[in-house]
């Protein structure tokens, strides 16, 4: 009935990450001024939230006893491959412009879905780029440059 | 009649050419975002929110609403041929939707699905005319603490009325509200949690905070997954459609209860479709003479919940356009684009905004006979749609997501917002922590926050006015009973150990 240790320490950890949460806004607020009832300060609602969302990391502790669910799946490829494609896309807009942006966010996302696939890549990479170029910059004005450098 | 006659100024205001267009486009949108599965309404109202800059505020939020309940049309194609719910809320389709494709029923099948949701969405639809305005009305002598209950009980609803812990909804609903506090204080210009970064002073923004965690989660969990399946577009075509009388009988009554249930969960505040599609389906089983069908194909089993989930959709509208309290995430964010384009939302909304209101009822209706259209006889075309792979949409997917959070302030924070999120959400739902709570969290807190306050220093400083005031007394008492509900499995389990010790 009560699942393996191994099996709970994920969800352990999840409820202890919910509880230090409440703790940091505690913290956090109780560096605000809390005012008075009548006259709430900036801090009085952080750190009552902060109380509450302790409250609740607590019982999911008691909680976790009773769950059985599976473990998560990690896909660290997938997740690893989609973070640089973002990142990438955010880092080098302003710099760089739009369409090195886009293919690069194309290529290193698509690294993401095994096996590798250079034509799609490439396609999708392009057709992406046109449709920002010329629905997004031409079509709406996105105040952004196509190449920058 | 006062109704009609609103009404008749909805039509003459819906059907000028600009807003039957784009009434067309977010209906299509929503049906093409619907049948794919992996890519959610959310994510479809991320890349137009930067397009609608440019419409009037009517003709924006008629084309955002059919995104919404176009993608709860499209999301059952995929449910009955793949298995896989085009979006999540058609998750219970499949579970009777998949057998019948199995028998060859397929076309039987997507014919109810769209019927049913037609009559799902337009009783959906009748209600929200005939009781928006008066509970608008109503609640125009509301003060800050009728709304601050109705918010709790909106937040309570929407974490307790859930798949999964309770709890953990609970927590995510308290994290969201502490989220929005991020900014500058609106009372006395403190900022708080910006930790000094600048681009926190105006706060997170709502739509990379809600990109973030249903577009990009969802990506981050359904890639490298293999779910590539691949149809026989030609099996589906109009003669297949037709489904027999028997079919059409075993329909109607599921069809009536799921849009009650639809219904009633979606006009109450928070709560959503997903709960909605899951509790008919029950209540269909219970009420069968013969509950051992279902799972094998039953259409009792498709109809109810496609009924549920567009009447609850349609619903939803009911407490965001009459309060000013979305009724759903997805309405959420419906009601944060209304702010964009300058329209506060609350219960003066419906007489100030007369005819945006009425016009975009009006499109409702016109939006669900277009679905009609593009769901039966253009059913073809969403089928061979899903045969687009997975490894061509996500980055494009992405790609959308990311050029539209910048449009919206032409600013790259937003986008670093909306990556963070997206791996936020991806934890969060590896560990079966819902997503939704938080977002409706977000959105509601920074008004609670002034609620409290605002009828806390009215009272000075006495807490029982929240319990004098008869309206308020009711939300708490229902906020009360949501949550003696959700602890009821812990007093169970508590009572049957201390039965086990005592034997």
């Amino acid at each position: 009935m009560i699942p393996s240790r191994s099996l709970n320490s994920g969800e352990i950890a999840a409820a202890l990450v919910v509880c230090a949460l409440g703790g940091f806004l505690i913290w956090q607020g109780s560096g605000y001024p809390l005012g008075s009832l009548n006259r709430m300060g900036p801090g009085f609602f952080p750190v009552g939230l902060g109380i509450i969302l302790m409250g609740f990391g607590a019982a999911l502790v008691l909680e976790v006893k009773r769950l059985d669910t599976p473990p998560p799946e990690w896909h660290v490829r997938s997740f690893v491959a989609i973070m640089a494609g973002l990142l990438a896309f955010a880092l080098m807009l302003e710099p760089f412009g739009l369409v090195p942006a886009t293919v690069a966010l194309a290529v290193l996302s698509s690294l993401g879905d095994p096996p590798l696939r250079p034509r799609a890549i490439a396609a999708t990479a392009l057709a992406l780029a046109g449709i920002g170029y010329f629905v997004f910059l031409r079509g709406f004005g996105v105040q952004l440059d196509a190449f920058r450098w | 009649m006062e109704l009609l006659a609103n009404l008749a100024k909805g039509f003459e205001a819906a059907l000028a050419p600009e807003p039957l267009l784009f009434c067309f486009i977010g209906v299509t949108i929503g049906t093409f975002v619907g049948a794919l599965p992996g890519v959610g309404a959310m994510a479809a109202v991320a890349i137009c929110l930067p397009i609608t800059f440019y419409l009037d505020p009517m003709v924006a939020l008629i084309m955002l609403a059919g995104i919404f309940y176009g993608a709860q049309y499209g999301s059952s194609i995929a449910s009955i041929l793949l298995n896989i719910p085009g979006t999540v809320t058609a998750a219970v389709t499949c579970l009777d939707g998949y057998p019948l494709t199995k028998q060859g029923r397929a076309g039987p099948a997507l014919f109810i699905t769209t019927i049913t949701s037609f009559v799902g969405g337009s009783i959906a639809i009748l209600l929200l005319m005939c009781f928006a305005p008066l509970i608008a009305a109503f609640a125009l002598r509301f003060s800050s603490a009728e709304y601050f209950s109705i918010m709790l009980l909106g937040l309570v609803a929407g974490s307790t009325l859930a798949l999964g812990s309770p709890l953990k909804g609970l927590a995510m609903v308290v994290l969201g509200v502490a989220l929005g506090i991020v900014g500058t204080d609106i009372n006395t210009g403190m900022s708080r949690f910006t930790f000094g970064v600048l681009d926190l002073r105006d706060g997170l923004n709502l739509v990379a905070v809600a990109m973030g965690l249903f577009g990009v989660a969802e990506i981050l969990a359904s890639v490298g997954r293999g779910r590539t399946v691949v149809v026989d577009p030609k099996s589906i075509n109009m003669r297949s459609l037709i489904p027999t009388r028997q079919d059409i009988r075993e329909s109607i009554m599921p069809t009536l209860r799921g849009t009650a249930v639809g219904s009633a969960i979606g006009a109450l505040p928070g709560s959503g479709a997903v709960i909605a599609t899951f509790m008919s389906y029950a209540l269909e089983k219970r009420v069968s003479r013969n509950p051992a069908k279902f799972g094998r194909g039953a259409i009792e089993g498709i109809a109810a919940p496609e009924a549920a989930n567009n009447a609850a959709v349609q619903a939803a509208f009911i407490p965001t356009l009459s309060l000013g309290i979305p009724g759903d995430a997805l309405t959420a964010v419906l009601l944060g684009a209304m702010m964009i384009h300058g329209i506060v939302p609350g219960p003066q909304f419906i007489t100030e905004h007369a005819v945006t209101f009425w016009g975009l009822v009006a499109s409702f209706w016109i939006g669900n006979v277009l679905l009609l259209v593009l769901n039966i006889p253009l059913i073809g075309i969403w089928v061979r749609l899903l045969a687009i792979p997975y490894h061509l949409l996500y980055p494009a997917t992405l790609f959308f997501i990311c050029i539209g959070v910048y449009a919206i302030n032409n600013n790259v924070f937003d986008i670093y917002t909306a990556i963070a999120f997206g791996a936020i959400g991806y934890l969060m739902s590896s560990y079966q922590y819902p997503a939704a709570p938080l977002l409706l969290g977000f959105i509601l807190g920074p008004m609670m926050e002034e609620h409290l306050k605002r009828a806390l220093l009215i009272s000075q400083g006495d807490f029982m006015v929240f319990l004098q005031r008869p309206i308020s007394l009711t939300f708490l008492l229902v906020t009360t009973l949501l949550l003696l509900l959700a602890a009821r499995p812990f007093f169970k389990s508590a009572l049957a150990r201390t039965r086990a010790a005592q034997l």
